[in-house]
């Protein structure tokens, strides 16, 4: 159990960001500038902005600090929602998935590139949250993320509520620096056994026309486990449930999983265990991708 | 038992993924949250001036926009001069017609009022002459 939280935990994206040509002096003509990172799937986005855009500095016809508060990201022209964990962005946006190095024909050309653009305006976008007061702004929402979480959880938040402040700023930081022993010690506190809910976030069309918060029980009235089919059963359109697909850290789950276990393993830094259904017309694979 | 092959697919499947992410990954390159604070030591002659014009840039930008604002006040006082021209230009028309109607019917009383005096004049002149002629 321990290697699957290390490889979730570890977990990174190829990601190419174009920046906004707004952004960007005149003296480079209209040639595009890109910047190419290796981004954790477990974070925020927002959280690297200044850094992404510290690696352009030289380019850029503003200072950093006048144009931060005016950034959102796109991919394919849509927002790219900066409060869901970035890895669950990508598996809704990108359709195409590559399961294995054995389903690419040419694997020597192969590279796996996820492209997005960084962009700058006055207007922003109307599902986007503004990000006026940088990363404490984020790290609200983080723990208010786990507020929730922690409700769902064990039917308050006073897990969350009476953490230490130190414990409380490690736990932060261990996003900040990406130290998995301190951030695994710290909601080893917050999450119980034997919890009453799971903290599910289940995506079936998009960022978010179709985001629900289903409230699932740990163990029914008759004893048993909730497993991943009868929750996908109760959200999925399809009739079918062989023909739909669950993801989640990047990979396809298997439905008869019991969810408490799912949650163990795969819930994402900002306590919630992050679902995307997906139909088979969604997925077919591009081996040029 | 049933558990442990679930949980060895299961990191076989995340160990698939991250090779698949692997492949080429060298030409992307790590990033951290705070790389601004690193290189903000390095503070050479041409990053001050850079500043400094990024400054300046941003200032002139800032004029630009201010000027944008006031052309769209002009433009704006423009049409509502345009619009009151029209509006006096109408109020000018009718008026003028007005004064044509006016006159009109002011000569035509005075034709008729010299006609009037006119016939007072001949029959005033018929008496005298009757006077005249009975002496």
């Amino acid at each position: 159990m321990n290697e699957i939280r290390r490889l979730v935990w570890n977990g990174t994206l190829n990601v190419q960001i174009e920046i906004d040509k707004s952004l960007i002096i005149s003296t480079r003509g209209d040639k595009p500038l890109y910047v190419n990172i290796k981004i954790p799937r477990e974070t925020y986005i927002s959280l690297f902005t200044e850094s992404i855009l510290h690696r352009v500095k030289d380019y850029l016809r503003k200072d950093i600090s006048e144009i931060v508060t005016n950034i959102w990201f796109e991919a394919d022209g849509n927002l790219l929602l900066w409060n869901i964990p970035i890895g669950t962005s990508h598996d809704i946006i990108t359709k195409s998935r590559v399961g294995s190095m054995n389903d690419i024909s040419d694997s020597n050309t192969f590279i796996q590139v996820w492209k997005i653009k960084l962009v700058c305006g006055a207007d922003l976008p109307a599902t986007h949250i503004p990000i006026v007061n940088g990363n404490s702004q984020i790290q609200k929402y983080w723990m208010h993320q786990w507020k929730q979480s922690c409700f769902i959880l064990n039917g308050s938040s006073k897990g969350v509520m009476s953490l230490h402040m130190n414990d409380s700023q490690s736990f932060w930081n261990s996003i900040l620096h990406r130290t998995q022993d301190s951030f695994e010690e710290i909601s080893k506190k917050i999450i119980p056994k034997f919890p009453r809910k799971i903290p599910i976030v289940l995506h079936t069309k998009g960022q978010t026309d179709s985001q629900y918060h289903p409230m699932i029980v740990n163990v029914d009235n008759e004893g048993e486990k909730k497993t991943l089919s009868q929750l996908v059963e109760q959200f999925s359109e399809a009739n079918n449930l062989e023909i739909i697909n669950v993801v989640s850290q990047g990979i396809p789950l298997p439905l008869d999983l019991d969810l408490h276990f799912l949650f163990l393993v795969f819930s994402s830094f900002d306590g919630f265990l992050h679902l995307i259904i997906t139909h088979p017309q969604d997925t077919a694979q591009d081996k040029s991708y | 038992m049933e558990n442990e092959a679930i949980v060895s697919v299961l990191i076989k499947r995340l160990k698939d993924r991250d090779q698949v992410q692997e492949q080429y990954s060298e030409l992307f390159n790590e990033i951290s949250t705070n790389e601004r604070d690193v290189h903000t030591t390095d503070t050479s002659t041409t990053d001050q001036i850079l500043d400094t014009l990024k400054k300046e840039n941003s200032f002139k930008d800032q004029n630009i926009e201010h000027l944008k604002e006031r052309i769209d006040i002009m433009n704006k006082n423009i049409e509502k001069l345009n619009d009151e021209l029209i509006s006096t230009n109408i109020e000018n028309n009718i008026l003028q017609d007005k004064f044509e109607s006016l006159n009109e019917e002011y000569n035509k009383l005075v034709q008729r009022w010299l006609q009037k005096v006119q016939k007072e004049a001949d029959v005033m002149n018929a008496n005298v002459e009757n006077i005249n002629s009975l002496k």
